[in-house]
């Protein structure tokens, strides 16, 4: 069961859902933290980070993810996404701008089910990429 | 440091658990991943789009299902046996310095999951290498976690590739 879904003859390969764009807050990485249970100092301690050599805090890969996961449900509704895969190809920072992308690369019918392939990827204000993947949602 | 023998790992259980999901972390999972849908908030919503009840967002089993709604009561026994492979291979590794990044992350998802389902989760180390990036190693692991409901059937798998860069 789910939301309503794309709907299979309507879409079409090179379309792209709506970009979403946030800035990145340590307040995120800390609300993302105590919500994914996700710990890790490099994450929610400065002092911590500096330590270890690094200029601060970074955010955790699956709040990028995560962020994209939204952008992508959005786009196929709720419900209806059948797998998900990224790479995290760079750290972010906080005041970074990220900005998801999602795009059709193109859709065929599998065991009687009408499913849609996506790009999708999550860059910053310079168009670094930090997160690539793809996703494959059902349509109706 | 000691060889680590990172081959006797492959195959090794890293984590066994029941896990409920549970509403209230969907629903603050969901704002931590800047998801506004009352779907995760209001169950009539979430009723009237066809969910037996508050769907889990897609990405709360990489980390959340992991860390919340194991009650401790439900739980079957340690199979790491008090020592996780994980935790053998990237901490000898950060104890000689480096970093630990996340690499990779994949989900597949057989059936929804909501509020108050139970799932069994069983994870295990699927595979474990190295590679030279200039005077660099990193050593991946690869651990695939499969939840699973009381008929056995898979609802989601999650597979993680965790890195040590040296």
């Amino acid at each position: 069961m789910a939301e309503d879904a794309l709907n299979f003859d309507d879409v079409a390969e090179g379309d792209a859902a709506e970009p979403r764009s946030h800035t990145l807050t340590r307040t995120d990485l800390v609300r993302y933290s105590g919500a994914s249970g996700d710990f890790n100092p490099m994450h929610t301690d400065d002092v911590a980070a500096r330590e270890a050599g690094l200029p601060g805090v970074f955010g955790h890969g699956m709040f990028t993810a995560g962020l994209l996961a939204t952008a992508v449900t959005d786009y196929v509704g709720i419900g209806n996404l059948r797998s998900y895969r990224v790479r995290f190809t760079r750290q972010t920072w906080p005041g970074e701008v990220l900005t998801t992308k999602v795009t059709v690369t193109g859709k065929r019918v599998e065991d009687g089910e009408k499913l849609v392939d996506l790009a999708c990827e999550v860059v910053n204000g310079d168009g670094e990429v930090k997160v690539a993947g793809s996703a494959v949602g059902v349509a109706s | 440091m000691t060889e680590l023998d990172l081959n006797s790992r492959i195959g090794r259980p890293t984590s066994e658990g029941v896990v409920t999901v549970e509403r209230a972390t969907v629903t603050a999972f969901a704002a931590s991943v800047l998801d506004d849908s009352p779907l995760y908030r209001n169950r009539d919503a979430a009723v009237a789009a066809g969910f037996r009840d508050l769907p889990a967002p897609p990405t709360y089993f990489f980390s959340a299902a992991q860390n919340w709604g194991q009650w401790e009561e439900e739980q079957p026994p340690d199979p790491t046996g008090g020592s996780n492979p994980m935790a053998e291979v990237m901490g000898t590794l950060l104890a000689t310095g480096g970093l630990i990044l996340h690499g990779e992350q994949e989900f597949t998802f057989h059936r929804d999951v909501v509020v108050g389902d139970k799932l069994h989760q069983r994870g295990v180390v699927k595979d474990i290498y190295t590679k030279q990036s200039g005077d660099r190693t990193m050593t991946f692991m690869v651990i695939e976690t499969t939840y699973t409901d009381d008929a056995g059937d898979p609802v989601v798998t999650s597979t993680m590739n965790l890195l040590h860069r040296s």
